[in-house]
C-alpha cells in the first residue's frame, strides 16, 4: 500500500543505525504510524517534533517505509518552556495509549488544536483534559460521563466513586458535611456537578479543574499498567 | 566462509558506527594480514580503556581519573559552568578556544518517551553544583532540538530558583551560510535572537 502526502506530526524518533531511524507519526487519516526512515541529509529538513509535516510511505506491515517527508506550509507557534513540556506529555500519552493504526482525524485535530493554543493559553489544564478525554475514548477506554454504573443519570449534588473499568458508582446522596466529619471527600470520590462539567468539557471552575485532574490521573494510571508517565517529572509543580 | 575466530572479529567490528559487513571484513583482514602489532595495540588499548574509563565525579564526562583534567585545572574559571549533552560537545567547545569555564555533561537530553527524565541526566548533581557559592553563571549548550530546548528550559528554571544567571548559546544562520537555503524555523530563531551591531 502506498500513501502519498499525508499530513502528520512526528511524535518520536530513534536511531537504529547511522543512516536509519524509526519514526512514529500521528497522521491525519491513518492514526498512529511507525515507519523506517533514512536519516535526513543536510539538504533535507530534519525530523522535528511539534511541526506539521506531510509524509509518504509504503508497506503493508506494521512498520512502514517512509519515502518522503517535508515541512507543511503551515506556520505553528514554537513551543517553549511549560507548553513544550505539555507537548512532550501529549506525545507520550499518544505513544503509550494507542496501538499502531489507532486514532482518528478528530484526535489528530485535537492534537493540532492543543499545539496551536498551548503557547497562548492562560492555563494549559483545560486543553490537556479535553485531549485526555478524547484520547481515552479513542483508545477504547471510554466511560459514561452522564450516567452512573446502574444507568441512572448523574445528579449534581450526589457523590460518586470512580471505578476505572465500569464508571461512576453512587456512594452518597447527602451533602458532604452530613456524612464526612472533616468535610473532605474520601479518595477517588467526586461530586456530581464536577463529573457533569467534565462531561461537557467545562473547566472554568477551580474545583472542577482539580476533580478533572484527579479523575484523569486515576483513569490514565489504570490504563498505563503501573508504569508512570515520564513526562510528568518535567513539571516542577503538580500541573498534570 | 571464514574460520570462527575471524568471523567473530568481523562481527565484533560491526558494533562501530558506520561499519557494515564489507567494511568490517576489510578492517579484520587488514589487521590480521598486514598489521598484527597494531591489532595487539588496539586490543590492549580497548581492554585498558574499558576497564579504567569511568565518569568524572564533578562533571560526569568520560575519564580514567576520579576527576577529569578540566575540572582539576586551576586555570579554569569556576564561576561559569557550561552544560552540554555529550563528552564530544566538550571537545567541540574546547576546540573553539574561547571558553575558559568548567563543564557539566548530561550524557543525554530529556526524552520522556525514551524513559530519560531529570533523574537519569544527573540533574540532582547539577543542583548540588548550583548550591556552591563560587558558581555565578550557567551557559546551557544543549542541541537546538526540541528535546535540547526542553532540557535547557528545565535547567534554566533550576538555575533561576537558585539565583544563578543562566544563558543559552545562540542559534541561527551558520557562518558562510546563505539565507535562501535556510529553513523558516532557523530563520525565525535567528531573527528572534538578533543583536545590535
Amino acid at each position: 500500500m502506498r500513501i502519498d502526502l499525508q499530513p502528520a506530526y512526528l511524535l518520536h524518533s530513534r536511531k537504529v543505525s547511522d543512516s536509519r531511524l524509526i519514526v512514529d507519526f500521528m497522521t491525519r487519516d491513518y492514526g498512529l504510524l511507525s515507519a523506517m526512515a533514512r536519516a535526513p541529509t543536510k539538504k533535507q529538513s530534519p525530523f522535528a517534533l511539534f511541526r506539521p509535516v506531510v509524509i509518504s510511505w509504503l508497506g503493508n506491515k506494521e512498520l512502514k517505509t517512509l519515502t518522503h517527508h517535508e515541512l507543511a506550509a503551515v506556520t505553528m507557534p514554537v513551543l517553549q518552556g511549560q507548553p513544550l513540556f505539555c507537548g512532550f506529555y501529549l506525545n507520550e500519552l499518544l505513544i503509550r495509549l494507542l496501538n499502531k493504526g489507532d486514532g482518528s482525524t478528530s484526535l489528530y485535530e485535537a492534537y493540532q488544536y492543543a499545539l496551536l493554543h498551548l503557547p497562548s493559553a492562560v492555563s494549559p489544564e483545560p486543553l490537556l483534559r479535553c485531549f485526555e478525554r478524547l484520547l481515552l475514548d479513542e483508545a477504547g477506554f471510554a466511560i459514561d460521563w452522564h450516567c452512573d454504573i446502574t444507568g441512572c443519570a448523574i445528579e449534581p449534588h450526589y457523590w460518586y466513586r470512580l471505578n476505572p473499568s465500569a464508571g461512576f458508582e453512587l456512594i452518597n446522596t447527602q451533602p458532604l458535611s452530613q456524612w464526612c466529619l472533616d468535610n473532605r471527600p474520601p479518595a477517588n470520590t467526586y461530586e456530581g456537578d464536577s463529573i457533569l462539567a467534565l462531561a461537557s468539557n467545562q473547566y472554568h471552575c477551580a474545583s472542577v479543574q482539580v476533580a478533572a485532574k484527579n479523575i484523569m490521573r486515576y483513569l490514565l494510571a489504570s490504563r498505563l499498567g503501573g508504569r508512570a508517565l515520564k513526562s510528568r517529572e518535567l513539571f516542577a509543580s503538580s500541573l498534570l | 566462509m571464514y574460520s570462527p575466530l575471524i568471523s567473530q572479529l568481523i562481527e565484533s567490528l560491526r558494533i562501530l558506527p558506520g561499519v557494515g559487513p564489507k567494511s568490517a571484513q576489510r578492517m579484520a583482514l587488514q589487521l590480521l594480514e598486514r598489521n598484527q602489532a597494531g591489532a595487539k595495540r588496539l586490543a590492549d588499548a580497548l581492554m585498558l580503556a574499558c576497564e579504567k574509563v569511568g565518569r568524572c565525579a564533578t562533571c560526569r564526562t568520560l575519564t580514567e581519573e576520579s576527576q577529569c583534567s578540566l575540572c582539576k585545572s586551576q586555570k579554569r574559571d569556576g564561576s561559569i559552568l557550561c552544560v552540554v549533552e555529550m563528552p564530544a560537545d566538550v571537545f567541540a567547545l574546547e576546540q573553539s578556544g574561547t571558553y575558559s569555564g568548567k563543564y557539566f555533561v548530561l550524557m543525554g537530553k530529556l526524552s520522556p518517551i525514551d524513559g530519560i527524565g531529570p533523574k537519569e541526566l544527573g540533574l540532582d548533581l547539577l543542583l548540588q553544583k548550583m548550591l556552591e557559592p563560587e558558581l555565578q553563571e550557567i551557559i546551557v549548550a544543549t542541541n537546538p532540538t526540541m528535546e535540547g530546548e526542553a532540557t535547557a528550559h528545565y535547567i534554566a528554571e533550576m538555575a533561576k530558583r537558585n539565583n544563578i544567571t543562566v544563558s543559552r548559546i545562540a542559534h541561527g544562520v551558520p557562518l558562510g551560510g546563505e539565507l535562501e537555503y535556510i529553513d523558516g524555523g532557523t530563520l525565525a530563531h535567528a531573527l528572534a535572537s538578533r543583536r545590535e551591531i
